[in-house]
């Protein structure tokens, strides 16, 4: 009997042992979650993910992109990092003050989403061309992912310098990327722009649901603003000649209607990130939040200084980007209050301030419904006009200029020489002020006053200057700038993880 | 070897030659008879030995527990019985002296549950400690983690502060992985994740398996530890109903100390004053003491417990069961928790051979979430009042009649209380079911299914309000969160025992198979018509929309064996052997393979020292073992997809897209935790004085952790799981118990642990440091470093402050840069430490280690009388801990609330404080920048309960037909004395982020009255 027992317990412990211990049990599927190994297997797939790539543009949450296009602004004498609270965000104050070092938030955030909008394209680019889908969308989503990658790979070189090249998705197991030379980024980011311009409709062309994307116009655009900071001038101009003889583009949009919700997309519009309010999605712009007074409900982050505002004293565009304590602003805002204890120059960013009604209900720190222009007819004109100095086509780069004077009824300017030269920088930092251009533009520019540096180390001495010397204004005394080491902060430092990860493939900047 | 034992056996020899004849004594006097009973809570003990002290002549008990002896009016009688203390009674002359025998808990007979199986606790070979249910059951928590503080050498436990049902973090031996290190729990035999659900009533035992050599068994989930807890079964014999009640009030422990208004007027006016600017406050003083938003935010709070057990056994049939009920409000006002549990255990011995039985819990829960106010209580300014002025009140909700604040962008604390609707219901069933069969030959089949089905609901709503621009809500919403957990396990056992000569043979086999799911569905939405409290429901939505769910399912199966050996009860092996396969892994790398061994020594039982008496144990230990982590996400191994969002069009149109959100590593495997643990316990005088000692070494190998990759190659942020890390733990464990009882009938047991744990991360992915703990002031609060401990806190030294200009001025480097020019007088030094002369990110340098030299628990009981004395204190020693809420109250620039007496403190000119930074509004030289700072030490030492109970005496409790009755007032939190300046140095955290006061729940001080009544 006891033997029995024994051997049914031990069968029927075989028995369910054999039943149960296949493979089957083991094997749980992960749920709810589309997996890359099967992906871009369908248009809708393909299109999906060339919306991912856009989308990088401007990430969700506000620091994820949108807090950096501040840094063209804070970075320059026309802004300081607004809210005087040390510890708020000391990253962008350190960056504002160039106590820049490799271990910086923010220029390590512009570096992870530039990397990955170029991850995205590069998948697309990859994967598209196997794809199941017609070979007219083949070549337009490919087209607009080599213009996005084209654009991460700008932004990176002009602040940066020389990066990790890859124009295919890699793996953790690939050996690590070195930096390559700024050269052959830029002959890919030409290489990228040529040829999405080719395959890309203009702006006329698009039907109304593809407003937004890329086009020829933004392409090229991009293609002239790669030659301006090669300094390649006779590329530059010739090719901007041609995106202005297009007609594409114009100045008929007032300047108040430049940035405005009501105007997306405007007839001077080259490339903008499209953003829009959603009850669900954080479809939105930051900065209006951002930027915006505390008093007002804002942040209080990157204000303009004194010094941009008595630059533009008298300018009929002044009152469309500054926001001075008191200043009447609408209705709602008849003497503006800028909480002066936590505002360093008693100013705001009139170019991104919303009225209350179209602010965002709901989360308005990453839902705003302003669209963020990246490149603008105006700032081509300029370009072009730069470029035409250079070539010493005097009187076209006049033409240009005067078409941007003439928008805000400003009497046509008639210098010539280096005076002219001085008068399309003056014009360039008062059409684009606070629009996150003029750090960039003024590293590249050569100095006029000490021809031996980058334009920047003249502007910023005379900026220190003025503000611990002769200004009585809200923000004097603030050595901001006092930093500033022209052979080190023309460009920004390599983020430190980077670096260690990169097992001695990638070398710091100089300076850092 | 032999020499060795040769030596030892001298040394005991001499010693014994001189001690033995303290014991002697004999006396010419007239023998007389003596009678008695012996007897003991479970009733008359047979076979009691009674020996005169001092000689050898003795007798034992009968069946019914009685003796006669002969003996001298002034002998003593000393009686002893395995398993029970022993007893010395002077005979004083008496002819009959009955004694009442009391169970010797620490004994050695004890049986320990080992996981699959016990074993006699003399018969032990890892490291292994236990606490019985009934010392747990004298704090008076929810959660029984929080009664395990103190307790056991070994287990640190942080209570982390004193919400309503709180669980605290268990540490067994420190910290042996970067990715979590709850331990795994094991309840009658069931792993589980969550304990919550367990009323600390229904307790019998807990042990703690410490070492990997007891901890294998358990294989993959037991690299932080195993909590093995018995719940009470009915014994035998027993009928009983016990009801257990308690009434406590809980305060504030310690309040912290914060500036009124008055003070914070002044600090202000000084900042701007230093800084240049006007003067924001005309007259402070006039302001007087404005408003104690630490006194609006917290209250006196109840909590009750209700308890009732029922047992009942017989020879084929015991049932335990018992009903509780807890609840519990925050002393920070707007949170709560209340449960409800039912429990049935029954066992039935359907024939000689065949055992069934099942354990059931029910438990239903609710924890009302509070606002978290104790932040932004110790930040708000002290100037204003809480509520509008009554006009201004006219025409607003009643959430936006509170004040707005001025000077900070704290919102009004009191205005979140109001507007917080948060709750979460729980409901949980734990049930097992087993069936075992005797089959003969010394086998025993067990089988046992059990189930964890949980449901949990969390329902919020927030209305729609205008306080300022800052603090408003433009519409309402409201959500509704659902999950269910289902977690089946089924073990298979076969049981062996042999005993032949002087050998014995325990032996188990055995598979077990386990699945987890969880589900999840939320949804949400805005824009209720109104905040009525009958429409704060998803019906009731009128925009956005919002669901979301899914399913996570994971499996495993498992393999295992172990066979226990003892050699005539002095040599003792284990070995044991687990292989689990989990479904988390690819195919190539499911099956992780865990073995251990360990042995020890009795060393008492040798004949060599048999005759020692004084010395009751002497045992050597020793084992060696291999756990495992499994503690991944279930698509570690998969590159997935998420939803990405863009606009296009003319119209503006939303447009989803997809891209990558994480980098998939199908090369995942085990992480393997190995460690070798050495220990010993000594026995003095019959087991009145133990000392257990331990020392063991950890090593992770083969870490499982996120690892940083370069951004290029995939979605920003991805930290694709890896297997790179390892770290290794080191440390010791001492525990000292000493009982006694007295002549005089004074009882004593009294014992003290001390453990130490301290961890070094030995290998990183591509040796970068892993930052955490980020601050919204401070930036990221640690850093753990290859070579370094896990979690430490990395920031910029200070060296004083500087009394004066030229102090600024000579602080320069080698080449005469000034190393801080931004800086003067009243600022802070900091260390230039790499020399450059300018103080960057790269002057930074550990600045504090947040793990404890040691921690330590000390545990009196005293028992005399009718009356008993309990007390239990815990601290720590040697741990830094961060003041995470000074960079806002120590500030001093006037935005934000300061600490009272700030304004005497602070530097305020030439020799004022050399510690305490100037008051300032611009503040060039960043003084309150992340620093040493901050960092606190975080030693203390609290009596963390105090009980004093009456046992009702035994005629009172018959006249009133109860069987015992005990009546006891306790505390709890007594005192803590420490030299932290925050509100409680005991922080929590997890392996990256410990020791951080992130404004922790305050800890309360518990005042408790209480019955256990037996019918």
């Amino acid at each position: 009997m006891k033997r029995l027992t024994l051997k049914y317990f031990l069968s029927l412990l075989f028995i369910s042992f054999v039943l149960m211990s296949c493979d089957e049990f083991l094997d749980q599927p992960v749920k709810g979650k589309q997996v890359l190994s099967n992906y871009f297997s369908n248009e809708d797939e393909c299109l999906k993910a060339l919306s991912g790539c856009y989308a990088s543009l401007s990430p969700e949450d506000w620091w994820e992109n949108d807090f950096f296009y501040l840094t063209g602004d804070i970075c320059s004498d026309d802004a300081f990092k607004g809210n005087p609270i040390e510890g708020d965000q000391r990253d962008f104050g350190n960056l504002a003050r160039f106590l820049i070092t490799p271990q910086n938030e923010w220029t390590g955030v512009k570096w992870r989403y530039s990397y990955e909008q170029i991850y995205r394209a590069n998948l697309i680019v990859k994967n598209v061309p196997e794809a199941p889908i017609s070979e007219d969308l083949k070549k337009q989503i490919i087209a607009e992912a080599k213009f996005l990658r084209a654009f991460a790979y700008f932004e990176l070189v002009k602040n940066f310098g020389a990066v990790p090249l890859l124009t295919t998705p890699l793996t953790v197991d690939d050996p690590k990327l070195p930096r390559s030379p700024v050269s052959e980024v830029w002959v890919q980011i030409e290489a990228d722009l040529q040829a999405a311009s080719t395959d890309l409709p203009e702006k006329s062309g698009q039907s109304a649901s593809e407003l937004g994307r890329a086009t020829k116009g933004a392409a090229l655009a991009y293609l002239v603003k790669a030659y301006v900071y090669q300094e390649k001038w006779s590329d530059a101009e010739p090719l901007a000649t041609q995106i202005i003889s297009t007609t594409e583009y114009n100045l008929n949009d007032p300047f108040t209607m430049v940035w405005n919700v009501n105007n997306p997309n405007g007839s001077g519009s080259i490339f903008e990130i499209q953003n829009n309010y959603h009850e669900l999605y954080d479809a939105g712009n930051a900065l209006p939040s951002i930027t915006r007074s505390r008093a007002d409900g804002g942040w209080g982050f990157c204000t303009p200084s004194s010094d941009l505002d008595i630059f533009m004293t008298g300018d009929p565009r002044r009152n469309a980007t500054i926001i001075k304590e008191g200043d009447y602003v609408d209705d709602e805002h008849p003497a503006y209050d800028t909480s002066l204890s936590e505002n360093e120059t008693g100013r705001t960013n009139r170019k991104y301030y919303l009225p209350i009604a179209d602010r965002a209900e709901v989360d308005e720190h990453k839902r705003a419904p302003l669209n963020q222009i990246l490149f603008r007819y105006a700032d081509l004109l300029l370009l072009h006009a730069e470029a035409a100095w250079h070539n010493g086509s005097l009187s076209a780069a006049l033409l240009s200029v005067n078409e941007v004077r003439n928008r805000v009824a400003l009497s046509p300017l008639a210098s010539t020489g280096d005076q002219l030269l001085k008068d399309i920088y003056n014009e360039r930092r008062m059409e684009l002020a606070m629009e996150g251009h003029r750090y960039y533009d003024l590293k590249r520019q050569v100095g006029i006053l000490q021809s031996g540096f980058p334009r920047i180390k003249e502007v910023l001495e005379a900026f220190v200057d003025y503000n611990m010397n002769s200004n009585t204004d809200y923000d004097a005394g603030n050595n901001k700038g006092a930093l500033f080491d022209v052979s080190v902060h023309t460009l920004f430092p390599i983020p430190q993880n980077e670096i260690d990860l990169s097992e001695g493939a990638i070398i710091q900047n100089s300076g850092y | 070897m032999k020499k060795c034992f040769e030596r030892i056996k001298y040394a005991l020899t001499i010693f014994l030659f001189f001690v033995t004849p303290l014991f002697l004594g004999a006396y010419a006097q007239q023998t007389m008879e003596i009678k008695g009973n012996v007897n003991s809570e479970i009733g008359e003990l047979p076979g009691v030995s009674i020996v005169i002290k001092g000689t050898i002549n003795g007798t034992i008990t009968d069946v019914e527990g009685n003796y006669t002896i002969s003996a001298l009016p002034s002998d003593i009688l000393v009686f002893t019985f395995v398993g029970f203390l022993t007893i010395e009674e002077p005979v004083n002359s008496r002819s009959v002296i009955d004694v009442s025998m009391e169970e010797n808990v620490q004994q050695l007979e004890e049986v320990i549950a080992i996981g699959y199986g016990t074993v006699r606790k003399k018969d032990l070979t890892g490291a292994i400690s236990t606490v019985k249910g009934d010392d747990l059951a004298k704090i008076n928590t929810a959660n029984f983690t929080q009664a395990l503080q103190g307790q056991l050498a070994g287990v640190q436990v942080s209570s982390n502060g004193g919400s309503p049902g709180n669980e605290a973090t268990i540490l067994v031996r420190g910290i042996s992985t970067i990715n979590g290190n709850h331990p795994l729990y094991v309840v009658d035999d069931v792993p589980l994740d969550d304990i919550s659900w367990l009323n600390p009533k229904d307790i019998e035992s807990v042990q703690v398996l410490k070492d990997a050599s007891s901890c294998a068994i358990f294989g993959s989930r037991a690299s932080n530890g195993v909590i093995i807890i018995e719940t009470k079964k009915a014994k035998e014999g027993q009928t009983n109903i016990i009801f257990d009640v308690s009434y406590s009030v809980q305060s504030v422990a310690k309040n912290p100390d914060l500036a009124d208004a008055a003070e914070y007027a002044l600090i202000a006016n000084k900042a701007a004053e230093n800084s240049g600017q006007s003067l924001p406050f005309a007259d402070p003083s006039s302001l007087g003491k404005g408003t104690d938003w630490w006194d609006e935010a917290t209250q006196l709070a109840p909590i009750q417990n209700y308890s009732l057990t029922i047992n009942k056994g017989t020879k084929d049939l015991k049932v335990s069961t018992g009903l509780s009920y807890f609840n519990q409000d925050g002393i920070v006002k707007g949170g709560g928790y209340e449960r409800i549990t039912l429990r049935l255990n029954t066992e039935y011995k359907l024939t000689d051979k065949i055992t069934i039985g099942e354990n059931l819990s029910l438990s239903k829960d609710k924890t009302t979430n509070g606002p978290g106010l104790v932040w932004d209580v110790q930040r708000i300014e002290p100037v204003i009042p809480v509520f509008l002025p009554e006009y201004e009140q006219e025409g607003k909700n009643e959430f936006s009649i509170y004040h707005p604040t001025d000077r900070t962008d704290v919102a009004n604390p009191m205005g979140a209380l109001a507007r917080s609707f948060d709750e979460t219901d729980y409901l949980r069933i734990i049930g097992s079911f087993f069936a075992k069969l005797d089959i003969g030959s010394g086998f025993t089949a067990e089988s046992k299914f059990a189930f964890y089905l949980s449901s949990w609901e969390n329902n919020w709503f927030r209305p729609n309000y205008y306080i300022e621009p800052t603090d408003k809500a433009d519409v309402n919403s409201v959500g509704r969160t659902h999950n269910n957990r289902t977690n089946y396990t089924w073990n298979n056992l076969i049981h062996y025992t042999k005993k032949w000569n002087d050998h014995k043979l325990n032996g188990i086999a055995g598979f077990t198979m386990e699945s987890f799911e969880h589900r999840t569905l939320a949804g949400n939405g805005n824009e209720l018509p109104s905040n009525h409290p009958d429409l704060r429901y998803l019906d009731a939505v009128t925009a956005a929309h919002w669901i979301e769910g899914t399913d996570e399912k994971s499996t495993q199966q498992s393999f295992l064996g172990r066979i226990n050996y003892a050699y005539k009860g002095r040599y003792l092996l284990t070995a044991s052997f687990r292989a689990d396969a989990s479904s988390r892994f690819s195919k190539e790398n499911r099956w992780g393979y865990f073995p251990a061994i360990s042995g020890a020594w009795n060393i008492a039982e040798e004949s060599f020292v048999s005759d020692v008496n004084w010395l009751s144990q002497l045992k050597l230990r020793g084992g060696w073992g291999q756990v495992g982590n499994q503690d991944i996400d279930n698509d570690a191994l998969l590159t997935t997809l998420g939803r990405t969002i863009y606009v296009f069009g003319a119209d503006r149109e939303v447009d989803l897209g997809m891209a990558p959100t994480s980098v998939g590593n199908p090369n995942l495997k085990w992480e393997t935790v190995e460690d070798i643990n050495i220990g010993a316990d000594l026995g003095f005088f019959n087991q009145e004085l133990t000392v257990s000692f331990d020392y063991f070494e950890r090593k992770s190998k083969d870490m499982l952790m996120g690892m940083s990759i370069p951004s290029y190659l995939g979605s920003a942020w991805s930290t694709p799981w890896t297997n790179i890390g390892t770290l290794s733990t080191k440390g010791f464990e001492f525990v000292v118990n000493y009982r006694k009882k007295f002549n005089s009938g004074l009882k004593l047991n009294a014992s003290v642990n001390v453990s130490r744990a301290t961890s070094k991360m030995t290998k990183l992915a591509f040796g970068e440091d892993i930052q955490s703990g980020n601050h919204q002031r401070l930036d990221m609060l640690t850093r753990t470093k290859e070579g370094g401990a896990t979690g430490t806190f990395y920031g910029w030294v200070t060296d004083g402050i500087f009394q004066n200009q030229s102090e600024v001025i000579n602080y320069t480097d080698e080449f005469g840069n000034v190393i801080q020019p931004l800086a003067q007088a009243g600022d802070m030094r900091f260390k230039d430490l790499n020399g450059d002369g300018i103080i960057t990110d790269e002057d930074r340098a550990v600045i504090g280690n947040p793990e404890p030299d040691f921690s330590f628990g000390i545990n009196i009981n005293l028992a005399y009388k009718a009356f008993d004395l309990s007390m239990l204190f815990n601290g720590t020693y040697g741990n830094d801990v961060l003041n995470a809420i000074k960079p806002y109250t120590h500030a001093g620039n006037g935005v934000y609330n300061s600490a009272k007496g700030l304004l005497n403190k602070a530097w305020n000119g030439e020799g004022s404080s050399n510690s305490q930074p100037r008051l300032a509004v611009v503040d060039n030289n960043q003084n309150f920048r992340y620093s040493d700072y901050y960092i606190e030490d975080g030693s203390f030492l609290r009596l963390k309960s105090a009980q004093i109970g009456f046992n009702v005496p035994e005629n009172v409790c018959r006249k009133i037909k109860l069987s015992k009755a005990r009546l006891f007032v306790g505390a709890e939190n007594v005192f803590t004395l420490t030299n932290f300046s925050g509100m409680d140095p005991d922080l929590g955290g997890s392996a990256l982020e410990r020791g951080i006061d992130w404004g922790q729940y305050p800890l309360p001080r518990v005042f408790m009255l209480g019955a256990n009544i037996t019918f």
